[in-house]
């Protein structure tokens, strides 16, 4: 168990700054996800951390013992590689041992180990096979053996799950998250995917154009996103542009609302973003006087059998909503009705 | 590869009419194509092979031609020792020249292929430029490179490594020299393509399971890419075997490969029959290496 230790870390690969300024502490035993869009810099962070790359600037710990000067080969880390990278040339139990054979563990012994991880990840049967003669999904596992084989202090996996299809997916997150929680290594995984990301992670890195927008736990994330990106990235949202006020005032196009005030907004005026989840967002039949709405026209709903989207057009922007299914509605595509904003919803600065 | 025969089989099934209305001796669109080379390889290959075969049976008429006959003479003749080592040291060099050379391009386009794409374009138009030069230009160069009046010596020399200026050729070592001058691209060119599509991760997931960049490239890269390096070996080899001008001007003739000993049976010694049983001996000699390698690839690798 590590935690690791991130402090004013660059990289650059000539002129481009892929990895701007990262800061991060991350307490040991967690389940971590890098989430961002391709090319926002995760899988180059990544890198860093395991060694692959070296940082341009700043200092990376593990446990708080300097590893930034350390080639991947001296880190004590395990890495499950998007291609999984099994060696062709060596078969199942030789490939989990191979980081073993490095060490002069006698044979025997680094059978044994193998075998004991090959139980671990529920495929006892392969020791002797060849890497050829496996599923897309046994590979995986045995990618993830091989890479606990030493203990690692720490256990990164790179996009693990997207060559899976849909269903084996599902399955290897719980498994995954379970066999995280059994062994209680810190576990890095990065993914673009940010269903996975919330389905996972204790604790979701959110990364943008090579710095770090937010750090939290997955539901922190999506209740009160840090950054317009954020609140865009993770789920669906409506977000406003306006400003706020300290008197838990919000001013936009469209009409003033009633907000709480966020700690931020303590002071003076300043130009915020609304951020309203669908399911916040409750669209009602059109009645006068109701607080802390706006009208709208109905353009379109869709029925998606677990959950019904409503969108409403108001002014000069298009709201979405999640209703649940089967209930009725009250209104249909074309209607007027009322937007009705919680309170509640997240404001951040703009 | 395979969803595409596919495609054309189907498409093939869906035009019956037009199948039918072949008389069944008439060949289809593939084998129709098959037959100019076909019709090359069987012409200029395989007959000059076996009058070459038949030849080799006959009987040398001594200071004259051959007339046709049918003894083992010429293959008994092998069993001189003077000729088993020259056979012996002709294999040796061809073997010393690929495994060098190979072990030299494989590391060599390992580098190359890991460079970016503006530093690997002018390396590969400089190998590809060694191929313009003929072998009699690369032949004649190492001459003077190796030579006692204008050669490398002369520098070694100046520099205080030597006493004085010597000879460098003719000698076994020149002929390796320029092989290795004349193979190395060829070689690199044969496993550019393979170690340029190689997975990166492999030697990286090495790296991560403690593997220094070394041990990575010999215990992951090199078995990995075994197919390719003994396809290498083998291409190398059999270059090396058919190689007269190198060995004929820069070798002594102790140091001459069966080419050049076939050469000198067929055109100096107007020895026909012998020069073509030696032939058909290197030619099975080549076949069998390469079957016996090629069965030991596909016994030993898991990937074939």
């Amino acid at each position: 168990m590590t935690n690791l230790h991130l402090e004013g870390v660059w990289k650059r690969f000539g002129a481009f700054e892929a990895i701007r300024n990262v800061n991060l502490d991350l307490p040991s035993g967690k389940m971590i996800t890098f989430l961002g869009p391709s090319g926002s810099g995760k899988s180059t962070l990544f890198r860093l951390v395991s060694g692959l790359e070296q940082a341009s600037e700043g200092t990376i710990r593990f446990d708080g013992i300097d590893v930034t000067g350390l080639a991947a080969h001296k880190r004590n880390v395990g890495m499950v590689f998007q291609s999984y990278a099994l060696f062709p040339h060596l078969n199942v139990w030789e490939n989990i041992g191979y980081g073993l054979a490095l060490r002069k563990v006698p044979k025997t012994q680094r059978r044994a180990r193998a075998i004991e991880l090959l139980e671990l990840i529920k495929l006892p049967d392969i020791a002797d096979r060849g890497i050829t003669q496996l599923s897309g999904g046994q590979r995986q596992r045995v990618a993830i053996a091989r890479a606990l084989a030493m203990k690692p202090q720490l256990f990164l996996l790179d996009e693990p799950l997207s060559a899976l299809d849909a269903k084996l997916r599902e399955h290897m997150q719980n498994e995954l998250c379970e066999l995280q929680r059994k062994l209680g290594v810190t576990t890095i995984v990065v993914t673009h995917d940010q269903r996975e990301a919330m389905t996972m992670s204790d604790i979701v890195v959110v990364i943008d154009r090579g710095a770090v927008q937010q750090v939290g736990s997955p539901l922190d994330i999506y209740r009160r996103p840090a950054t317009r990106f954020v609140a865009d990235f993770i789920g669906t949202s409506n977000l406003l542009e306006g400003t706020g006020s300290p008197e838990g005032k919000f001013e936009f196009s469209g009409g003033t609302l009633k907000i709480a005030t966020p700690d931020w907004l303590k002071r003076d005026e300043s130009p915020a973003v609304l951020c309203v989840r669908p399911e916040q967002l409750q669209v009602m039949q059109k009645a006068d006087g109701m607080p802390n709405s706006l009208d709208g026209q109905v353009t379109l709903i869709r029925d998606l059998g677990a959950e019904l989207e409503v969108f409403v057009r108001s002014g000069d922007t298009e709201f979405i909503s999640k209703e649940a299914s089967g209930v009725e509605l009250g209104f249909s595509v074309g209607d007027t009705v009322s937007l009705q904003i919680p309170e509640t919803a997240h404001l951040m600065a703009a | 590869m395979e969803t595409q025969s596919e495609l054309q089989h189907a498409s093939t099934l869906s035009l019956p009419e037009i199948s039918s209305a072949k008389r069944w001796w008439w060949p289809d669109a593939k084998t129709t194509i098959l037959i100019p080379p076909g019709i090359a390889l069987i012409g200029l290959f395989l007959v000059p092979f076996l009058i070459m075969g038949a030849v080799s049976f006959y009987y040398r008429v001594p200071d004259g031609f051959y007339v046709p006959d049918f003894r083992l003479d010429n293959y008994l003749l092998f069993f001189d020792p003077i000729f088993l080592t020259a056979l012996a040291r002709s294999l040796i060099l061809c073997a010393t020249i690929s495994v060098v050379c190979v072990s030299l391009a494989v590391p060599f386009t390992y580098i190359v292929s890991r460079m970016r794409r503006s530093a690997q374009v002018p390396i590969v138009i400089l190998l590809l430029c060694i191929l313009t030069l003929s072998e009699v230009i690369l032949g004649f160069s190492w001459t003077i490179l190796l030579s006692r009046t204008a050669g490398v010596s002369n520098l070694l020399v100046h520099l205080g490594m030597m006493d004085r200026a010597v000879a460098l050729y003719p000698s076994a070592f020149a002929i390796v020299l320029a092989m290795l001058h004349f193979c190395f691209p060829f070689a690199v060119l044969t496993i550019y393509p393979p170690i340029s599509r190689f997975d990166k991760s492999l030697p990286e997931a090495a790296a991560t399971l403690g593997a220094t960049p070394i041990w990575a490239f010999f215990s992951v890269v090199v078995p990995a890419l075994r197919p390719t390096i003994i396809s290498a070996l083998v291409l190398v080899f059999v270059f090396a075997l058919g190689a007269y001008l190198f060995p004929q001007m820069l070798g002594r003739p102790e140091d001459w490969t069966l080419s050049v000993l076939i050469t000198d049976q067929a055109i100096y010694k107007s020895n026909i029959p012998f020069a073509a049983a030696m032939s058909v001996f290197l030619c099975i000699i080549c076949l069998g290496l390469i079957a016996g390698i090629t069965k030991l690839t596909k016994a030993k690798g898991t990937q074939g």
